[in-house]
């Protein structure tokens, strides 16, 4: 991609898909933050926000939205994350932004996946054939 | 025999969309009560769904990205939720539809009542989705779906005045024992099933199930312009075997085992079987392909991992879509609920959708960050998708309105 494209948060930021370093998808981009550099007064994209919360809060069900999010960082996963929360991913941690962007993460550092978790371990687990590799 | 398994995709997608059980009734049903005065209708729904699968298939290629991925990109969360509320019912009425087609086709062998089979139709269609591969399953239900090419056959047998034929199909008018508004309704039926949105859903979201890539835009363009044309075909043959069949009898089409009759007259037992094999392909393909699409839209609204190609361990909630989407389908179609009326509705409300699901199609395939500098849209596919934009939205506007007028085309 050539370095002087102008990016629109809006139009190549929002609502596209995330995937993960493995390649797996783990949602979509559901919000963004903005912050004002201290020094020059100009604003920038600090973190892209991902998960239900965001997206509750984007439909305009803010209350909904405020409670989702509050529970989803209140679980904060011990291993490897390098994230204050489960919700914020900052700009550093993205490698690429195409028709995907693309994070140098673990899907399951995000509160996204959680639900994911819970269909797998209450329900999937229990029926035959769940691992079966549906390739060709 | 590696290129012809090649379209096995594109054929599933067709036969799927353009004969599955809504299909089957209502161009058996718009042949026995309008003659060939709708037949035009179909083919300009045909080449339409062809302009748009080609682009979406072309977008999945080049970018991996699925129609409905492309939805809440363009639409927004608000728009992009509403148009998967509004598929994802209809996508619901349609699985029923067809599960109860399947029921219907195994009840004409087996002379069990249908609403028995219904369970044990939906176990399979989950049974498919769960463990086959994908391009089994494409080629399976693919060619099998190719038996209902006896109804050209049948047509052949009957041996009617092909240039009779062809110039009542090309000279339409409304016929005197029909009202306008029954004439366009169901002109908007035929539309609707032959550009049903869940066909780009599944015919995109299959490309990169089968991993395709730059390389494979022939192939996209070979499955586009064979499998769409052929249930024009099949459509076609139906609706002018029901014409010929049917209308001097006074039969009007109100069941699915009627579709059969023009066959069983014309070319007999054998035809018969070969028919039932093609309806059971035709509508089971369709309930796959339906459920399936119901994983799709929501997985790919929401972001989440989905596909067969990955074990149901690893797209958790997308297996769960469609196994309850399957369930609540099946519990929908045992109360009795006539398939035939459900399926009718369901093409009808799908035509009011239809803008919202190709629009953004037509905006990234022009999108060189998407595809490319070489690949974006030509001037005359341009051109002509914008003319279907326009008479996409029309049909949508006019949608409800006939709905009410005429009663639901009684």
């Amino acid at each position: 991609m050539a370095h002087d494209r102008v990016l629109h948060a809006t139009l190549d930021l929002l609502d596209r898909q995330l995937r993960d370093r493995n390649g797996v998808l783990c949602g979509n981009v559901d919000d963004v933050e903005i912050e004002i550099d201290d020094a020059s007064g100009q604003p920038y994209v600090a973190s892209i926000v991902t998960g239900p919360g965001a997206l509750a809060y984007r439909l305009g069900l803010r209350r909904l939205g405020t409670w989702l999010e509050r529970a989803s960082t209140g679980l904060h996963d011990a291993g490897d994350a390098p994230l204050d929360d489960r919700i914020h991913v900052p700009i550093e941690f993205v490698t690429s932004i195409g028709p995907t962007i693309e994070l140098a993460i673990h899907a399951k550092q995000l509160a996204s996946y959680d639900t994911e978790q819970w269909w797998v371990d209450h329900v999937i687990t229990h029926i035959p054939g769940n691992d079966s590799r549906a390739t060709e | 025999m590696k290129r012809v398994l090649g379209v096995a995709l594109g054929v599933l997608t067709a036969i799927g969309g353009f004969v599955d059980m809504g299909d089957l009734v209502a161009n058996a049903e718009t042949g026995a009560r309008f003659d060939m005065n709708l037949a035009w209708v179909v083919v300009v729904g045909g080449i339409g769904i062809v302009l748009y699968a080609e682009m979406s298939g072309r977008v999945a290629a080049l970018c991996g990205r699925p129609v409905f991925d492309l939805v809440r990109e363009r639409l927004g969360p608000r728009f992009g939720l509403a148009n998967l509320i509004a598929s994802f019912f209809i996508n619901f009425l349609t699985l029923t539809a067809e599960i109860a087609g399947v029921a219907l086709a195994l009840s004409l062998v087996s002379s069990v009542n249908y609403l028995l089979l219904i369970p044990i139709v939906a176990f399979l269609v989950w049974l498919v989705c769960w463990r086959m591969p994908f391009q089994m399953m494409e080629r399976v239900f693919g060619l099998l779906g190719l038996c209902l090419l006896v109804f050209a056959v049948t047509l052949w047998k009957i041996g009617p005045d092909w240039n009779q034929l062809l110039s009542e199909a090309s000279h339409p008018h409304v016929p005197g024992s029909e009202s306008v508004f029954t004439y366009a309704y169901y002109g908007i039926a035929l539309f609707g099933a032959a550009m049903t949105p869940y066909e780009v859903f599944f015919f995109s979201s299959g490309a990169v199930e089968d991993g395709w890539t730059k390389k494979d835009l022939g192939e996209n363009r070979a499955n586009v312009l064979i499998g769409f044309p052929l249930g024009v075909v099949l459509s076609l043959a139906i609706m002018a075997s029901a014409h010929l069949v049917l209308a001097p009898r006074h039969i009007s089409v109100e069941q699915l085992s009627q579709v059969a009759l023009p066959v069983a007259s014309a070319v007999g037992r054998v035809g018969l079987a070969v028919v039932i094999i093609g309806i059971f392909a035709a509508t089971f393909g369709a309930a796959l392909e339906t459920a399936l699409s119901a994983g799709y839209v929501a997985a790919q609204y929401f972001g989440w991992p989905w596909g067969k190609r990955r074990s149901p361990r690893n797209s958790a909630r997308f297996h769960i879509v469609v196994v309850l989407t399957l369930l609540g389908a099946a519990l929908f179609g045992i109360t009795g609920v006539d398939p035939v009326k459900v399926t009718e509705y369901s093409i009808v409300l799908s035509a009011a959708a239809l803008p919202l699901t190709y629009f953004p199609i037509l905006v990234i395939a022009n999108d060189p960050n998407y595809m490319g500098p070489d690949h974006t849209n030509g001037r005359v596919v341009n051109a002509l998708a914008t003319v279907y934009l326009v008479i996409l939205l029309l049909v949508a506007v006019a949608t409800i309105p006939l709905i009410i007028i005429t009663k639901g085309g009684s």
